[in-house]
């Protein structure tokens, strides 16, 4: 890491934005950028990696290096890059469809490998990219094209599944409150294994019901983390909504590399070492 | 050349024989070839090994041969399949639960313990010295009992070694698989990092690297799935470490959204298929060369790639490494497309073949940029004359771009104006690899003027290779190795001689034949296509040869 102080202008890369204006991502962005700023992280030695749908986009307005992957995979790439790339910090962005729906079971095992990666997840509970379909965080009852009659399954709880997958920080923010997910993203990119922060992000064009002022109204901050199991259940427990860091377990992450990577070009005798490996 | 069979249940430990069998060999200095038949009932199946031993100090292994010298056999079911195949049924031996086996040759062995007492029989015909034989099975089965069961068995071996004893020796052989040699290949080819998930026939890649990359300060991660295991690839690709995947059919067929995504992106990568027998679950653990049309079309749109098929185990060190340098320099997926066989066949070669595969090809990452950037403003899929563009990765000060699978203009960034960048981008994404440099497109075997060409690749290879050396005047072998883009002018090349050509693959419907269509107009085109699972002996091989030809000439008399 060089000793430049970096400010959040420049992690911006000059693309025009195309969110609608008074997307909840605008506020994600920006508070993600203040704070590998803060942390006066450059922005060559981060790796943002986002899925499909409008918080996909993300990646395209990253002035660092960006992967924007296909719907539901952005854990897998993350971990990829983290694995192989240690010296990297790594930011895996998605929507709820993409994060809670197609791309669920990546995120179970995420949690539980604890690879030292933060995983930023832009919940708006609802399909806003493909017009507003129901997502897997829609609450029961809500009314849109898929579901006409009403959401008859229940929303995903992310905060229960990642704790119970093991996920070692867990976090949830709101767009509308800048200075505090700017903060909650900054001690997730510090945590040193999996880092889930679910961000109340609202859709202001597709799910209106679920806006600014729904969320004002209902967040409850939370000072300190839950330190055991029944705390943690009763804090994120509907219709309660919390907001700060909920969970924080002290496991650091699980694959370390152990030796230094030796390659081909820096005179290794690999025939030699690959020799020695049979019979 | 001699050959011997063990035939037993599974969960008797014959794999397990055939290994301590085969080590022995390895360290007395004799090439040799194995085979394994498991059975697709994970439990209570049947299962067998045979081992073909090379006499003549070659340096080849031998392919798998028909006729068996020497066979022990658990029950009937073993002796029912080995009689036909022995070349004197004096030499065909058994527990006391067979009726077939000559009176003679049946000895008292208990279930388990058969496996050390038809180890005994074979070292016995054999002629290898007892304690050798006691000291490899102390090593896995200690016991008093064990040594009994196999010295007993090594009288009755003994008795009938008629000159039977092999020789010729070469010095420092190893015994590996195909699945071996890519593992071995990969890390020359500077592959640090590994993500799998688990899959008949390509998990032992994963094991091996599990073992062989951490002193290396490389890992491997044993992800959830297929998808998982792709994805965390390209993310380490993009990052700048070499890293491949390695699945079969099932696994591939996850795989596919990811091929798709690849080629948008630009990011390299080698993707291996051990195929086998489909479609779905199939026959997880016979061979066959059925994905290829599959490996071709994959993934929805339309962009470049690369498929390569090694000839052997060999081969299978240097092809990968070339695959690694190919991908790094179009910037598409390479994919290797094995067979089972090929995947898990074990030979035992002198080191110094290996070595020479493994420095065989010089790692070069092409356009990748590792160190900083001389340019400004940076435009990642912006090319100069149609050259592949500069690469960059992370860390690379003023390289940041974004990979996007959305289609992107040449800084990546989604929301192009597409009516340009359809006409010069996509179309130069898609036509890179139409022609590639690449200097080992296919091997000619025997002599050009042969009449008779049969053109085969992975498991098949061996196969051809020796029917070429038993009869030269009558056939030559074309050994495909760049699959696609189809190497047109080598194959006509290759073929100008021949009259008559046959296409040998694992699968019902011709699919090598129908992608190298174009190379092969004007000529007798005959397929020979096997789709049971089960590899050719060389002599079934010959015989199938034979009637297609014979069929052939009947229909030009009449």
């Amino acid at each position: 890491m060089a000793d430049t102080v970096v400010t959040a202008k420049d992690y911006m890369n000059g693309n025009p934005i195309t969110w609608c204006p008074g997307c909840g991502d605008f506020s994600v962005l920006k508070c993600m950028h203040r704070a590998l700023a803060s942390l006066n992280i450059q922005p060559e030695d981060t790796v943002l990696v986002s899925g499909i749908g409008c918080s996909g986009k993300i990646g395209h307005y990253h002035g660092g290096y960006a992967i924007h992957g296909t719907h539901g995979r952005s854990l897998p790439i993350a971990q990829g890059v983290k694995a192989s790339r240690p010296d990297l910090t790594v930011i895996a962005a998605g929507g709820d469809g993409d994060g809670y729906g197609i791309g669920v079971g990546h995120l179970v095992h995420a949690a539980r490998r604890n690879l030292n990666i933060t995983y930023v997840v832009m919940d708006n509970g609802v399909y806003g990219n493909t017009k507003g379909q129901t997502s897997p965080t829609s609450p029961l009852g809500y009314q849109s094209s898929t579901t006409p009659f009403g959401n008859a399954d229940l929303p995903i709880n992310p905060l229960l599944l990642a704790w119970a997958s093991g996920a070692s920080f867990v976090a949830q923010g709101f767009s509308g409150d800048a200075k505090h997910l700017e903060n909650l993203i900054a001690q997730g990119v510090q945590h040193e294994g999996f880092s889930l922060i679910n961000i109340f992000s609202p859709c202001v064009v597709f799910n209106k019901a679920q806006g600014y002022d729904f969320y004002r109204q209902k967040i409850n901050y939370i000072e300190t983390p839950a330190s055991n199991a029944q705390d943690y259940v009763g804090v994120i427990t509907p219709p309660s909504m919390p907001v700060g860091v909920l969970w924080k377990s002290y496991q650091k992450d699980s694959l370390p590399a152990k030796e230094p990577r030796q390659s081909k070009a820096e005179g290794t005798d690999i025939a030699s070492y690959l020799r020695s490996k049979l019979a | 050349m001699k050959t011997a069979a063990l035939f037993g249940l599974t969960g008797q430990g014959i794999e397990t024989a055939g290994e301590i069998l085969s080590n022995i060999m390895r360290s007395q200095g004799y090439t040799h070839r194995a085979w394994r038949d498991f059975s697709t009932i994970i439990r209570g199946g049947h299962t067998a090994f045979e081992i073909y031993i090379s006499e003549k100090g070659e340096e080849a292994p031998p392919p798998r041969i028909e006729t068996i010298d020497i066979a022990v056999v658990w029950d009937d079911e073993g002796a029912k399949r080995y009689l036909p195949r022995m070349a004197d049924s004096a030499m065909l031996f058994g527990s006391m639960n067979t009726t077939m086996v000559p009176e003679e040759n049946r000895g008292e062995t208990p279930k388990l313990g058969f496996n050390v007492w038809s180890l005994g029989v074979i070292a016995g015909y054999l002629g290898i010295p007892f304690p050798l034989l006691e000291d490899s099975i102390n090593q896995h089965f200690a016991g008093e009992l064990n040594q009994n069961l196999a010295h007993r068995g090594y009288i009755l071996g003994q008795f009938k070694n008629k000159g039977n004893t092999v020789t010729n020796k070469l010095s420092d052989l190893v015994t590996i698989s195909g699945n071996d040699a890519l593992s071995l290949g990969a890390i020359a080819g500077d592959v640090r990092h590994y993500f799998g998930y688990p899959i008949t026939p390509a998990s032992e890649i994963l094991e091996n690297l599990t073992k062989w990359l951490p002193p290396l300060g490389g890992k491997t991660v044993q992800v959830e799935d297929e998808m998982a295991a792709i994805y965390a690839a390209a993310g380490a690709s993009y990052a700048g470490e070499r890293t491949f995947v390695a699945s079969s059919g099932p696994g591939i067929a996850l795989m596919t959204e990811a091929l798709s995504y690849l080629g948008a992106t630009e990011i390299p990568l080698v993707i291996i298929d051990n195929q086998r027998g489909g479609p779905s679950t199939g026959m997880p653990t016979k061979t066959e060369q059925s994905d290829l049309q599959h490996l071709r079309y994959a993934g929805h749109g339309e962009f470049a790639r690369i498929i390569l098929t090694p000839t052997d185990v060999l081969d299978c060190i240097a092809v990968i490494q070339e695959a690694l340098n190919l991908a790094d320099y179009y910037q598409c997926p390479v994919i290797l497309a094995l067979d089972l066989d090929l995947a898990v066949r074990r030979v035992s070669l002198p080191w110094v073949a290996v070595e020479q595969a493994i420095r065989s090809v010089t790692v070069d990452r092409g356009p990748t940029l590792l160190e900083s950037l001389p340019i400004e403003d940076y435009a990642r899929f912006h090319s100069v004359d149609g050259a592949p563009p500069v690469r960059t990765v992370p860390g690379i000060k003023g390289g940041g771009y974004v990979a996007s699978g959305d289609e992107h203009d040449e800084k990546g960034f989604m929301e192009p104006d597409f009516k340009v960048v359809r006409e010069t981008h996509h179309l130069r994404r898609l036509h890179k690899a139409d022609q590639i440099e690449y200097q080992r497109p296919l091997s000619i075997i025997g002599n050009m003027d042969a009449p008779v060409a049969i053109i085969g690749t992975g498991s098949m290879s061996e196969l051809i290779e020796n029917l070429v050396k038993r009869q030269p005047e009558q056939y030559k072998g074309v050994l495909l190795r760049q699959l696609h883009p189809v190497p047109v002018e080598s194959i006509v090349n290759a073929l100008s001689e021949a009259k008559t050509v046959i296409v040998a693959e694992y699968n019902a419907t011709g699919q090598i034949r129908s992608m190298i269509e174009s190379a092969l107009v004007d000529r007798q085109i005959h397929s020979l296509l096997r789709y049971n699972g089960e590899h050719y002996t060389l002599e079934e091989f010959q015989d199938s040869v034979t009637s297609i030809l014979s069929a052939q000439k009947e229909l030009t008399r009449g």
